[in-house]
């Protein structure tokens, strides 16, 4: 007589995964061997009071804990949808990149002479005053379409030219203000230069968040 | 009382598919969860209840599962049915759950629990047999160590193949198959004691 069938060959037999040529032994076997067919059918009858364990009844609705959970956390879409939700940072940051960039634009020409001053210095590195010399033109070029328009506006509406548009260099000295109000619009534009680069650019910092999070 | 199943509610004729409340939530609709969990809480809180044999601890971690499921809900393939995917993550939450409880304390309030669980029946004899049958089941799936646990709730509850089984546990194949033929021995001797 053949060796007795395994715990694993009946296990996977009922399981369904026998291949053809073992499920027919198996057969065969369970034919003439009364103790492999008895622990077979344990097995089986174990299988079928696990299958006609019947279900238990839950209670309560789950749902309103579950979306109040979460609601604080998920004020929108569910992972995975989050593009809508990261466009408007974005778009902020991008504002804030181009607002920064254009405060530095316009004051350039207030810290190029400035720089030029510090010029005798080492500091500036190299290709620095062409780079000014590059702005300064471009400044230059800035001005003259705003020109054109104070001229317009102060044809069309007669108003008096100094409170039309502060563009001209000659506003600054007939405001009169005191600090001089180059140095004033100087600080002011760098001061806001620096507060939106450092907003925009710091404060979304990975590392800042980080720090942020957990004071 | 929530009607009891395995398998979750199927949708009625006027109520949306899974895959469309599933689009749904896509689309940055939270409220659409929420038909979702009513559909799958029972069959959820089930997986649950046969792996931890505590009414409250399977409530919090079916609650818990549905949470889970929505945070991780861009792996979920709408091209496959929602309630296997969402049984699955329950069992491993509360495979996870056992082990970080370990040692495991038997719930043997089970008999209490159990009544509730047998269907209606005029015959008070017969219903407290089947009673007594279903406590003693649970009760000896609840005795087996958190890994046994999970593969008879995987392949006996949820008709998972071993290789699904040891994708969902992150076993290999061969754990698989000798926790669960250990597991099958092991509930034998406690359901039928020999002699
Ligand atoms: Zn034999």
């Amino acid at each position: 007589m053949d060796t007795h069938l395994t715990d694993e060959t009946l296990n996977e037999y009922l399981d369904g995964v026998l291949a053809a040529k073992q499920q027919a032994e198996l057969t065969a076997h369970l034919a003439r061997c009364p103790a492999c067919a008895a622990r077979l059918e344990a097995l089986r009858a174990l299988f079928a009071r696990l299958e006609a364990l019947p279900a238990a009844s839950l209670n309560r609705d789950l749902a309103p804990a579950v979306l109040q959970a979460l609601s604080p956390t998920q004020p929108g879409a569910p992972p995975g949808v989050h593009p809508p939700r990261r466009l408007l940072p974005r778009l902020v940051l991008g504002v804030q990149l181009v607002g920064a960039m254009l405060l530095s634009i316009l004051t350039w020409p207030f810290i190029e002479p400035q720089l030029n001053r510090w010029g005798n210095l080492p500091l500036p590195a190299p290709g620095l005053g062409d780079l000014a010399a590059r702005a300064q033109a471009a400044w230059a070029a800035w001005l003259d379409p705003l020109h054109t328009l104070e001229m317009a506006l102060t044809t069309a509406l007669a108003w008096p030219r100094e409170i039309v548009l502060p563009f001209d260099s000659r506003w600054l000295d007939l405001a009169g203000l005191a600090p001089s109000p180059r140095d004033a619009a100087l600080a002011l534009a760098g001061a806001a230069a620096l507060w939106l680069a450092g907003h925009a650019l710091l404060l979304r910092h990975p590392l800042v968040r980080l720090l942020r999070r957990r004071p | 009382m929530l009607t009891p199943s395995r398998d979750g509610r199927p949708p009625a004729e006027d109520e949306p598919s899974d895959q469309a409340l599933v689009e749904r939530l896509g689309h940055g609709d939270p409220e659409a969860f929420g038909p979702l969990v009513q559909r799958y809480q029972a069959s959820v809180y089930n997986v649950c209840y046969r792996l931890l044999g505590e009414r409250v601890a399977a409530e919090d971690l079916a609650q818990e599962t549905f949470i889970r499921a929505y945070q991780r809900l861009h792996h979920y393939d709408p091209q496959r049915p929602f309630g296997p995917w969402i049984r699955r993550i329950a069992a491993n939450l509360c495979l996870n759950h056992l082990e970080a409880r370990r040692p495991a304390t038997l719930a043997l309030d089970d008999e209490r629990d159990a009544p509730l669980a047998a269907p209606a029946t005029h015959d008070p004899a017969a219903a407290q047999v089947r009673a007594e049958e279903a406590a003693a089941v649970r009760a000896a799936i609840l005795s087996l160590p958190p890994h046994y646990r999970a593969v008879i709730e995987l392949r006996h509850f949820q008709d998972l193949s071993y290789a699904e089984i040891a994708a969902t546990l992150n076993l290999p194949v061969s754990d698989v198959k000798s926790h669960l033929f250990r597991a099958r021995k092991l509930l034998a001797r406690l359901l039928d004691p020999p002699g």
